[in-house]
């Protein structure tokens, strides 16, 4: 017969196994969900992750493009969305309830897809021209997240590449490389440490003060096509009280109404 | 050898097109962060001020791509083993020299982003509210547009808002050489150098001709040469560019042929289309009165000069100018603030913001909404004083349409035209109750001008004679509309020697009523035509002084402030036709007021027949305003004059044909057609800067985690503060005690870029209160036309005839 504390113990163990029970099952049931996983229904969580090896960013250009072409490609596409949004609109839609659409062939609605939380259908729907401000933030942090994830393993990339450069698309790799020597992969890292001190300090700071400019725009466009809606509004306006003009001559016809009965 | 010649030509082609290429906004602000930072890269600018300041002693070889090489830590390139002096010169010495340069050029390069980004702050607010269409919103140039859908021609006189007379007019030839001279001028004011660029002077240029080239020649007079700067930090603001100037002034001597039709009016301002330099982010405005240039993003201010050299300045007086550099640290004398009316107040739309005019209205008081203090900036200035103007008095219902002109085209007199004698072949239409006879002579005893009864076949004599004969349009505007007021009454005959509007008139308040009007739409045509802006009154003013002056003097209608004379502003209003009648374009004399009458007269005229009598010719400007008073008045005239219930004629209008017609049962459709909104007063809301600025002092204070102080430069570095709470160990509080500056340099940085995106806020926060209460108003009202429209629309007509006594089935 095991002795009274054994018992003791284990009532002690149960309650703490249910307990524990209990915090998985509240955990599993969402009330206390990690960030990092997805929502329920969707495929990408909250906080996307910091990196370019996650399989959602596939099409992003830091997955397609060579290192040295990265600051290009990503300034270029930012150029480009804030060169888009600053045209003025084409068409807005007064009876709708977003004045102006996204075109489908927006360079603000591509770049989105690309991005985690727009990947979405139903999430992308909802994009407005005037979230401009968020997709360029995310593209920037995803930009970033690139850049320090590439100066954590710069070595093993900067050798992979090398390596795969001088295969030419064919394997197996070749196991040495003569003229890549210690120091030459040295001088590349130098190299390539510059170029991502450089766009890390100055891309956000480009990007807040394009964004501080804009954001004028971004606060006035509603105003401005609400009184695009109110000008068209004051023309079918001004032709339908013309038309009520044109009737209202018609009124002497009314006028001093006599009866057959009455007639003086 | 082919294959050579083929790189070369792709290579040149290659750098035709990178010249070519335009640099969007986005590539401009990403080069101020990297010359913010100046990683690798110095501006050229800087380049060349550091060469110049850096102390010869130390590096006597210094060349301006040293710089560069610096902050590229390329110590050995910049120590030269050549250098005499410095031969051998020890790692620690030269690393010295070269962390010199690289402070040189990081204080340079922030000071001048702090610079630009004040720029970007006042442009996040402004680019939205251009002046001129073409840009990113267009606000400005849609309110106006609005207001002239809108506006029916006497809401324009009787309830004047001073709007600006715009005419939009193409070009007749091929600008685009002129334009392309303006822009290749431009270009070739940015300087390259190491594959950088200098834009100092084509950013000055830009901004010196923002407000037009004539603008600046007619303040400082003709250019004569490049007058470039007067070797101070501040001399771009100041310099002139006389090539610039000769290819916008072939601009404008351009437009000057091309012909206007119709023939312009005082003050009418005409704008031509803009012309963008897509490349440079500049365009070109034009307006027949001047030409200018303006960015389409502003992003870059003038920054205080470091460059004093022969190329750039006509002087160079030491201090501040030394070796070419203008070195900082003396306090040239600020530019004197711009004449009243020029500057941003010359714009066409700018000149009627808040900024620029006081606010037309006769009744200016502080809205209660809007909660202004004494020590709040007011944006809004009163010119008029606080007055009640005198009420509208008609015979009889609302007379929706006013007095003052709508129809541009009746059916006009049956029979001959009035000259400025008696003219006795005058005949009415059937259209009309009245006919106008002009005389210029006089009027009896000393009166300028008289509207006499009416006669029994209609006749209204009008008598001028003004002392001034150039007054002679704006007193027979005034005429015309005691005319008006006299048109649909009763004619003297049937009364005796009297009629209502006598009556009316011959009460001290009917005076002032009827006055009022007539002088309300004679100031609104001299304040059409520039002459209030010449005297320096508005157009209430000029009523209620002259309605004054016409009923007793004094403040016998209006309460005019102490000290205004009514006959002075009067007296000053005369000398000032007088004196520029040529110019105003007005009649001279009273036979040509009436032989060849003004728009406004002959509207005035058009507008005395009846609307809706059958047969009779109707001609106006289709307007909201101008549509609703031709409906309005039908209506009127149909209440007023017939009788709309069947039965015997009555023996006066809507008299009661039988006993029982007052008891005629309730109009089924009475209240359905329409429920009005409320009136809603749109004040304009205050703008408080001096308020923002303690908040943001008090901003200041919570970083540092103090309470507010006075100045707020007391809540910055104190370095008692560490001392007072000393740390365990020394190398602690040594290391507290140095990180204290850092510390507060980081609390500063953020508190400026916060600055900026709060102020825009701020700015287009008022922006946004006056308009989104405005336009609510204003969406309310057009979605009650659109419901009375639609409801008009769908009207049932009974079957049966409404029963004329309802308690008799």
């Amino acid at each position: 017969m095991p002795p009274p504390w054994m018992f003791f113990g284990k009532k002690s163990m149960c309650a703490a196994t249910v307990a524990t029970l209990l915090i998985c099952a509240a955990w599993a049931s969402g009330t206390h969900r990690s960030f990092a996983a997805p929502p329920a229904g969707k495929p990408y969580p909250i906080l996307a992750p910091c990196t370019r090896y996650d399989d959602r960013y596939a099409s992003l250009f830091f997955k397609t493009e060579k290192f040295d072409d990265w600051p290009d490609v990503y300034h270029e596409r930012v150029g480009e969305v804030i060169e888009e949004y600053l045209e003025p609109p084409e068409t807005i839609q007064c009876y709708d309830q977003i004045l102006i659409p996204l075109g489908p062939t927006s360079a603000l609605g591509q770049l989105a897809s690309e991005l985690a939380p727009w990947q979405d259908p139903a999430d992308r729907a909802k994009l407005d021209r005037n979230d401009v401000g968020i997709v360029l933030l995310e593209f920037l942090r995803m930009y970033e997240c690139a850049l320090v994830d590439h100066n954590y393993y710069l070595p093993m990339d900067v050798i992979t590449e090398r390596f795969e450069e001088e295969a030419g698309g064919t394997t197996p790799l070749p196991t040495v490389i003569e003229d890549f020597t210690f120091d030459a992969l040295l001088k590349e890292m130098g190299r390539r440490r510059k170029i991502i001190t450089e766009e890390v300090v100055t891309s956000r700071a480009a990007l807040q003060r394009v964004l501080m400019v804009i954001s004028g725009v971004t606060r006035l466009s509603p105003i401005d096509a609400e009184l695009e809606c109110l000008q068209r509004a004051s023309l079918d306006l001004r032709n339908g009280l013309g038309l009520a003009a044109d009737a209202s001559v018609c009124m002497p016809r009314a006028w001093d109404t006599k009866d057959s009965l009455r007639d003086l | 050898m082919k294959s050579r010649l083929a790189i070369a030509g792709a290579l040149l082609l290659l750098a035709s097109a990178q010249s070519a290429h335009a640099e969007t906004v986005y590539e401009r602000l990403l080069q101020f962060s990297q010359d913010e930072y100046a990683l690798e890269k110095s501006e050229l600018i800087v380049e060349k001020f550091v060469k110049k300041i850096y102390p010869k002693k130390y590096l006597p070889d210094f060349q301006d791509s040293d710089v560069d090489l610096a902050l590229q830590e390329q110590s050995a390139e910049i120590c030269r083993p050549s250098d005499p002096e410095n031969n051998p010169m020890d790692q620690d010495e030269c690393a010295k020299y070269r962390e010199l340069v690289v402070t040189l050029v990081d204080k340079n390069s922030q000071f001048r982003q702090v610079a630009r980004d004040l720029q970007l702050a006042a442009t996040t607010y402004e680019m939205s509210i251009d002046n001129y269409p073409g840009g990113v919103t267009s606000i400005l140039s849609k309110l106006p547009s609005i207001i002239k859908i809108w506006q029916g021609d006497t809401d324009l006189v009787q309830s004047p808002i001073a709007e600006i007379k715009v005419r939009g007019q193409a070009y007749d030839t091929n600008m685009d050489p002129l334009f392309n001279a303006v822009e290749s001028e431009l270009n070739g004011l940015i300087e390259s150098a190491n594959g950088k660029k200098d834009r100092e002077r084509f950013i000055a240029a830009v901004w010196r001709y923002r407000h037009g080239y004539r603008q600046v020649r007619n303040l400082e007079g003709g250019c004569t040469n490049d007058k470039l700067g007067d070797g101070t930090e501040l001399q771009f603001l100041r310099a002139r560019f006389c090539a610039v100037e000769q290819k916008l002034e072939a601009i404008w001597n351009q437009v000057q042929g091309i012909p206007m039709d119709p023939p312009l009016k005082p003050n009418e301002i005409v704008l031509f289309p803009i012309k963008i330099f897509e490349d440079i982010q500049v365009y070109v405005w034009v307006r027949l009165d001047d030409v200018g240039l303006m960015w389409t993003v502003q992003l870059e201010p003038v920054i205080p000069s470091l460059d004093c050299s022969g190329a750039r300045s006509f002087a160079q007086p030491n201090p501040p100018c030394r070796d070419e550099a203008i070195l900082g640290g003396t306090y040239p004398a600020p530019i004197p603030d711009p004449p009243e009316g020029t500057g941003l107040c010359s714009h066409p739309f700018a000149k009627r913001g808040y900024l620029c005019r006081p606010r037309d209205t006769i009744e200016c008081m502080v809205e209660p909404g809007s909660a202004a203090t004494g020590e709040d900036i007011h944006l809004i200035g009163c010119k008029a004083p606080n007055m009640e103007a005198p009420y509208r008095w008609t015979e009889a219902g609302p007379n929706i349409c006013n007095e003052g002109g709508w129809r541009v085209k009746t059916q006009g007199l049956k029979q001959g035209t009035d000259t400025p004698a008696i003219d006795t072949d005058l005949a009415p239409d059937w259209c009309s109750n009245c006919y106008v006879d002009t005389l210029c002579g006089s009027c009896g005893g000393s009166q300028e001008g008289q509207t006499k009864p009416k006669e029994a076949d209609g006749r209204i004599q009008i008598c001028l004679n003004p002392t001034e004969p150039a007054m002679s349009t704006y007193l027979y505007i005034h005429e015309l509309v005691h005319a008006a007021q006299n048109c649909d009454s009763p004619s003297i005959d049937l009364r005796g020697s009297t009629n209502l509007f006598i009556d009316i008139y011959l009460q001290p308040e009917g005076c002032c009523a009827t006055e009022y009007q007539a002088y309300l739409a004679q100031c609104d045509a001299m304040g059409e035509d520039g002459v209030l802006e010449g005297v320096g009154i508005d157009i209430q003013t000029c009523a209620a002084a002259m309605t004054n002056f016409s009923c007793g003097g004094g403040s016998s209608c209006v309460q005019l402030p102490p000290g205004t004379s009514s006959n002075q502003i009067l007296q000053d209003i005369v000398d000032y036709v007088g004196a520029h009648a040529a110019e105003l374009g007005v009649a001279t004399s009273c036979a040509q007021a009436v032989n060849s009458p003004d728009a406004r007269v002959l509207k005035a005229k058009s507008s005395l027949p009846q609307v809706c009598t059958p047969k009779c010719e109707t001609k106006y400007a289709s307007t909201i305003g101008n549509n609703a008073c031709m409906v309005g008045q039908c209506v009127e005239e149909s209440f007023e004059r017939h009788r709309l219930i069947p039965g015997r004629m009555p023996l006066v209008t809507q008299d009661e044909a039988f006993p029982w017609d007052s008891d005629s049962d309730e109009d089924p459709n009475f209240g359905e057609f329409l429920l009005m909104p409320p009136a809603l007063s749109m004040p304009l809301p205050p703008y408080r800067p001096a308020l923002l600025a303690r908040q943001m002092d008090n901003f200041l204070c919570q970083l540092n985690g103090l309470p507010t102080k006075v100045p707020p430069i007391l809540c910055s570095f104190d370095p008692r503060r560490r001392l007072r709470l000393p740390t365990k160990g020394f190398l602690e509080l040594f290391e507290s005690l140095i990180n204290q500056p850092s510390e507060q340099e980081s609390l500063r940085h953020m508190g400026e870029r916060v600055a900026s995106a709060v102020g825009s806020r701020v700015g287009t926060q008022v922006y946004t209160e006056y308009l989104s209460s405005a336009l609510h108003a204003f969406e309310e009202l057009i979605q009650a036309a659109s419901d009375l429209l639609t409801n008009l629309e769908s009207t049932e007509f009974p079957e049966e005839m409404c029963r004329r006594n309802a308690d008799n089935p």
